[in-house]
């Protein structure tokens, strides 16, 4: 009898799956028939290969909020071991829940703290049910704890637990009412600030774990202190702020705001809305507000840090290319967009240690308006010149690391890092979860192989070591600080960064202070999907002198930390600021694209206490204003002032304005990277006249730089785009694709053909 | 005591899931709904579920157990979003065609050893019940029991898998 090589007996007999009592009968066949025979062989190699990358491959696990949930119960009934324990396992778990939403997770929106009142009464009566149910008697917390060392898989959770208990009983003296009152304060407060400001930014909880913590765990219901946090939701509600412990924000704010910018169905709204809780487990973004257009005569100055920041693109990369669908309209940032590319702006001069360059030409997007480009470009360094680099590398080795696109992609980023290192540079590393702390001790650069064992040494699991973290990283860069080098402590994380201070601010605080007192800067380096924690990265690293970039492939990581080398570790100049004075001659209204989180007010600009942002060695920032020319019948932006006191409005008092051509002129402030907070900055200027060219004459950078600018706008629904569209935008990037040497103008341009049909698809769906 | 020590079992058997198959259920949810980010919330779903069950009716088929509500609950997160987002054929083909984007492959190789990348082309029915096999280690019939396809039919899909597999890892070499 012959055998098929289709006959599934083959595979069946190498796995020993064949029936037994046809085993014998088959490896007689085999015997016969040599073909058959080393057909079986070669499924066995298979087979061998198969079983062999499935037990090399990552494990993958739960998020320790997704664990969390699973096993927070039993920690709750620990805490309590009274008699009385059913009621008060109730308020515990009331506390701990709010705790774990406002503390853990940092954030927790408006929406569920009404659906938790909602709720609530439906919840009433379950409640004694789902105790009874649900939560074991107490035990005695040395058994518990006993029992849980015995398991050393669970002593992250134990941990984990423990984490929670803590804060569980720190939290434990709020009131009800106390509670509701502070988050009163806090939401008048944040209602203030976003009237000054005329823009806010605010964090809300991408998606609402605390939500679904609250349905899958009955526990979370009981929760709300009832009647003062329906008191603190009216208010809130009716002044539409934000509220939360210390970053307060919401998402609601955002939904009304949508609606105010007006282009957001209901329907969409709610299609957004579950589209983020479907896709995201907990990645936090700020919630950015374009900047509008400003009158000139009531408003001639315009005032920012400069931002050379990259993240948001990489990120807006792995939504668009990655997963196929579009980004949150708040993890698009222009500037990072804009600045993610390299414009080939010359350095000339050697006074200052960057040059600016100006361009304007008329707006692709906007008959009749014209668009202005301020392009700095830093002085260059050689990779064999630059100063000697004293870094500390804090890595989150904790449990959700374990991703092929975290630690793994960090390994391979630091090993290429250290390739390039020379004898004069010291690398440490330091570990805040699953180790004990100083990793490697700092070693100069020429011993890669030591220092290259330990990266690869490195391996994620295991619990928080709050002991561990930032402190050290920090001790351990002054222990080494090189005078005149680059003195630098990279956090490395997916997020989750529990560095042993777990109050934001403090974190913020902690980070500020060493980089002026110190001069250690700190560079945050965000991996993976699902937790990123976008906004607080970005603050940390904004404090600490220091960039923030998302790696999200090795190609990122080497962009990063070698091919970039220079700009990321030596800075050249810090607390760059950029103040536009627009001639009211020549000028309507204006707006600044992007950098809506950078904006400062005109008094900061030479206030030189005031940090600001920092620019690296060859670095290149650009950015861009859109103008509504004088004489331009487009009344966007004018703002009638209105006043009993006046016979009218102020627009047409021209009396005290100069005679200038002039366009504008843009004054920079910066100070040298080794200067203190009492040092005095130094200034200069350029002015620009219009030449009136049209944005098919524009250079080639200028033409990329609006394409990426517009499809920051398209992808945030600006109302400020007018007519841009996709076609409009690759026209842009490919008459601009210019040499692309590096092939991420091209990348672009493919990524916005993806994002051209999701939008497509999406449209045609609906 | 009955409801402590019901309680205390529970705890255990969903802390002895979670060592033994929390790998497992994330690759296996996530190569059917294609995201890893939502297998977990579907596995966290799992485990919740599991807590729910009584102990002594799943510890015996506790595996068979996890895997089968593992697996409903992918198919209804699929069914959810098809009402929600009806995923359209040139969507998909958007997405396939940035996954097979050459410049990414180099990126992808670095991700994933070279089998659990080929699996993705095997298709649906073949992938699944090879990485019950594989990644679950389970039997032809504990895999037909989840799948509700018979033996015979679980022994066809993956011997036609692994060949198809071997195709591609040769090719590759070659």
């Amino acid at each position: 009898m012959k055998i098929d090589s289709e006959d599934p007996k083959l595979t069946a007999y190498a796995l020993g799956e064949l029936d037994p009592s046809e085993v014998d009968a088959f490896e007689r066949i085999l015997e016969e028939c040599p073909e058959a025979k080393s057909e079986v062989d070669a499924i066995r190699g298979a087979i061998k290969t198969i079983k062999k990358e499935f037990d090399e491959a990552p494990k993958k696990k739960l998020s320790e909020e997704q664990k969390q949930i699973l096993f927070s119960n039993e920690v709750d009934v620990i805490l309590d071991p009274g008699p009385d324990a059913f009621s008060k396992v109730n308020k515990w778990l009331g506390v701990t829940a709010a705790a774990a939403c406002f503390v853990g997770m940092g954030i927790v929106g408006l929406r569920s703290v009404k659906q938790e009142i909602q709720e609530d009464s439906d919840y009433a009566g379950k409640r004694a049910d789902a105790t009874a149910a649900n939560f074991p008697e107490p035990v005695p917390v040395e058994k518990a704890q006993l029992v849980k060392k015995q398991s050393e898989n669970n002593e992250q959770l134990f941990k984990l637990s423990k984490k929670r208990t803590d804060k569980a009983a720190t939290a434990d003296p709020f009131t009800s009412s106390d509670l509701a009152d502070s988050k009163e304060s806090a939401a008048s407060l944040a209602f203030e600030a976003t009237v000054s400001e005329g823009e806010a930014i605010v964090d809300y909880d991408a998606n609402g774990i605390a939500n679904k913590r609250n349905s899958k765990q009955e526990l979370g219901k009981k929760a709300s202190p009832k009647p003062s946090s329906l008191r603190a939701n009216s208010i809130v509600a009716s002044a539409e702020a934000p509220l939360s412990n210390d970053l307060l924000s919401v998402r609601d704010l955002r939904s009304n705001q949508s609606k105010d910018r007006g282009f957001l169905k209901e329907s969409e709204k709610k299609d957004e809305i579950s589209g983020e809780e479907q896709n995201l487990s907990s990645e936090q973004y700020g919630v950015y507000y374009d900047t509008p257009f400003f009158p000139t005569l009531e408003r001639p100055l315009s005032t920012f840090a400069i931002d050379v920041d990259t993240a948001s693109y990489s990120n807006v990369r792995r939504y668009i290319g990655r997963r196929g669908q579009l980004p949150p309209v708040d993890a698009v940032r222009v500037e990072e967009l804009i600045n993610y590319f390299d414009y080939d702006y010359p350095y000339s001069g050697d006074k200052h240690p960057f040059s600016v360059h100006l361009e304007t030409s008329s707006t692709p997007w906007k008959a009749g308006h014209r668009l202005v480009r301020i392009g700095l470009k830093a002085k260059d360094m050689k990779v064999d010149k630059r100063p000697p680099s004293n870094l500390v590398f804090l890595v989150d080795c904790s449990g959700s690391m374990g991703n092929p696109d975290k630690l793994p992609l960090l390994k391979k980023s630091l090993v290429s890092l250290v390739v390039n290192l020379t004898e004069d540079d010291r690398i440490g590393i330091v570990t805040y979860a699953g180790g004990a702390g100083v990793e490697l001790d700092p070693l100069h650069g020429d011993q890669k192989d030591k220092i290259i064992e330990v990266i690869n040494g490195l391996r994620s699991g295991g619990g928080t070591n709050g002991e561990g973290g930032i402190r050290v990283a920090y001790d351990l860069a002054t222990k080494n600080y090189i005078k005149g080098g680059t003195n630098r402590v990279i956090l490395a994380t997916d997020g989750d960064f529990n560095v042993g201070i777990s109050d934001n601010s403090k974190l913020v605080e902690l980070v500020k202070g060493r980089a002026e007192k110190e001069k250690i800067f700190l560079t945050a380096l965000g991996f993976g999907e699902g937790n990123i924690q976008d906004v607080r990265l970005e603050q940390i690293a904004n404090n600490g002198n220091g960039e923030y970039y998302y790696i999200d492939s090795i190609k990122e990581g080497r962009r990063v930390l070698v091919d970039k080398m220079s700009a990321t570790l030596v800075t050249v100049a810090k607390d760059v600021k950029i103040q536009v004075d627009f001639n009211p001659r020549k000028v309507r209204s204006y707006r600044l694209i992007g950098y809506a989180n950078r904006r400062m007010r005109a008094e900061e600009f030479r206030d030189d206490k005031k940090d600001a942002g920092e620019i690296g060695a060859g670095h290149v920032v650009t950015a861009l204003y859109e103008i509504v020319p004088a004489g331009s019948t487009n009344e966007e932006g004018d703002v009638a002032v209105k006043s009993k006191y006046r016979k009218s409005a102020k627009k047409d008092e021209r009396s005290d304005i100069i005679e200038s051509e002039e366009l504008l002129t843009v004054f920079l402030r910066y100070k040298g990277p080794e200067d203190g907070i009492e040092d005095e900055a130094k200034e200069f200027s350029v002015p620009l006249t219009d030449a009136g060219k049209g944005w098919k004459n524009s250079s080639k950078d200028f033409r990329f730089a609006s394409s990426v600018a517009g499809f920051g706008m398209l992808l945030r629904n600006s109302k400020f785009g007018g007519q841009v569209n996709y076609d409009l935008l690759l026209e842009l990037a490919s008459e601009g694709i210019g040499d692309d040497k590096n092939g991420l103008r091209k990348e672009f341009v493919e990524l916005v053909k993806t994002a051209k049909a999701i939008t497509r698809a999406k449209n045609d769906s609906e | 005591m009955l409801e402590n020590n019901t309680a205390n079992e529970r705890d255990k058997i969903v802390r002895r899931a979670l060592i033994e198959f929390e790998s497992a259920l994330i690759g296996y949810a996530a190569s059917i709904i294609k995201d890893e980010d939502r297998a977990k919330d579907v596995v966290q779903d799992t485990f919740i579920k599991l807590y729910e069950q009584d102990p002594e009716k799943v510890k015996e088929s506790l595996k068979a157990w996890l895997f089968t509500v593992c697996r409903n609950r992918c198919f209804d997160v699929i069914r959810k979003e098809k009402r929600m987002i009806n995923v359209e054929d040139d969507q998909l083909t958007v997405i396939r065609d940035v996954a097979d984007d050459p410049s990414r492959a180099a990126e992808r190789a670095d991700e994933h050893s070279n089998v659990i990348k080929f699996l993705d082309r095997l298709p649906q029915n073949q992938r699944e019940v090879i990485r019950l096999k594989f990644e679950g280690d389970m039997s032809y019939k504990e895999i037909s029991q989840i799948t509700q396809l018979s033996v015979s039919n679980v022994g066809f899909l993956i011997h036609a898998g692994i060949k198809r597999l071997r195709g591609l890892l040769s090719d590759q070499v070659a």
